[in-house]
């Protein structure tokens, strides 16, 4: 009965990420949640001790799983586009924030989502999800150096975005000092 | 603002927690992942005496087998995956690839109107081991024609 636990104690560890990571392959949370389950499963099931080491084969399997969905839904997408029947695509937060820290999680949603898609997954898997630029080039089948630039190009182009609100962050942080957020490396950087 | 400063904020955000749905359907489905398995061990090894012994039950079986089963039962093939069951289903997906309108027709005996449909599709069923991981996927490709009623009004 030990693996009960293992698998359970494992998937509350790594869901949230693979979550978030999933979101940003498919089009809706409900895709999201379909990806992550297939993928867990297949991995677990590969893997029943949920080995720490094998976690890198993990994301790639929501990877894998996400673009045959992606590619099935789009000849779905045809079909019903077809026949007049039009898709509602759902727009779930991708972030957990506490209350008092909604209007930042938002203003970096926003600067995510204007990412490219590559770029956006590199970021997902080297912050949220902990992988080392090698296991994302192995995850995404490309090499360790378009990973970096991959990485580098994102961070730039946040840095470009995310600037220009800086006083809205720093206001932000100034009025609730209970958030958990801790920003005052930013308004030192900024001033 | 330097990178470390933009990973800072980033990374100060947590990723949602997962739905409920989805922790219930994982949980679910390993569970019965878990049953199976409690169910459907190897057999154990059983060292020098193994192979003597089925030598032995075979000879026996083939024996009662052949004197008590008509001849025409003996060849009766079925499915290697229902006859040993070491492999699990996992899912079974049939996706419509089209879909042709073929129009109203007149039934020729009702002389009734019905709609006739061809759908194009493709079943895939999967199946899977999950003492070592393999897994089996099967595509069959499926042409149905659909007859629905139609009234006018």
């Amino acid at each position: 009965m030990s693996a009960v636990f293992n698998w359970k104690q494992c998937f509350d560890q790594l869901s949230p990420k693979l979550v978030l990571y999933a979101r940003q392959l498919t089009s809706s949370a409900s895709d999201a949640d379909d990806v992550v389950q297939m993928a867990f499963v297949r991995w677990w099931r590969r893997f029943p001790e949920g080995d720490t080491e094998n976690v890198p084969l993990l994301y790639a399997a929501v990877r894998t799983i996400a673009l045959d969905l992606r590619r099935s839904d789009t000849r779905r997408t045809k079909r019903e586009l077809v026949s007049e029947i039009t898709l509602k695509s759902e727009d779930a937060p991708i972030f957990d924030p506490l209350p008092e820290t909604k209007e930042i999680a938002a203003i970096v949603m926003d600067a995510l989502s204007k990412l490219p898609e590559e770029q956006r997954e590199v970021v997902t898997l080297k912050l949220w999800g902990g992988l080392t630029f090698q296991e994302i080039a192995t995850a995404m089948g490309i090499s360790i150096n378009t990973v970096s630039g991959r990485y580098r190009y994102a961070l730039n182009a946040l840095q470009k975005q995310l600037t220009p609100m800086k006083n809205e962050l720093v206001q932000e942080t100034h009025a609730k000092p209970n958030n958990l957020l801790n920003f005052n490396h930013l308004q030192e950087a900024w001033s | 603002m330097n990178d470390h400063d933009i990973e800072s904020l980033l990374q100060s955000l947590s990723p949602a927690k997962p739905s409920n749905a989805l922790t219930k359907s994982v949980d679910h489905e390993l569970e019965q992942d878990l049953s199976w398995v409690g169910t459907a061990k190897r057999a154990p090894n059983l060292n020098w005496f193994a192979p003597v012994m089925w030598t032995s039950l075979g000879a026996a079986a083939a024996v009662m087998v052949m004197g008590a089963m008509p001849v025409s039962l003996v060849n009766t093939g079925s499915p290697a995956l229902s006859r040993v069951p070491s492999v699990m289903p996992v899912s079974t997906i049939r996706e419509v690839m089209e879909a042709q309108n073929e129009g109203i027709q007149y039934n020729d005996v009702s002389r009734l109107p019905e709609q006739h449909v061809r759908l194009v599709s493709m079943e895939r069923h999967a199946w899977i081991d999950p003492r070592d991981g393999a897994q089996i996927t099967v595509e069959v490709p499926r042409e149905d024609s659909v007859v629905l009623p139609v009234s006018f009004q």
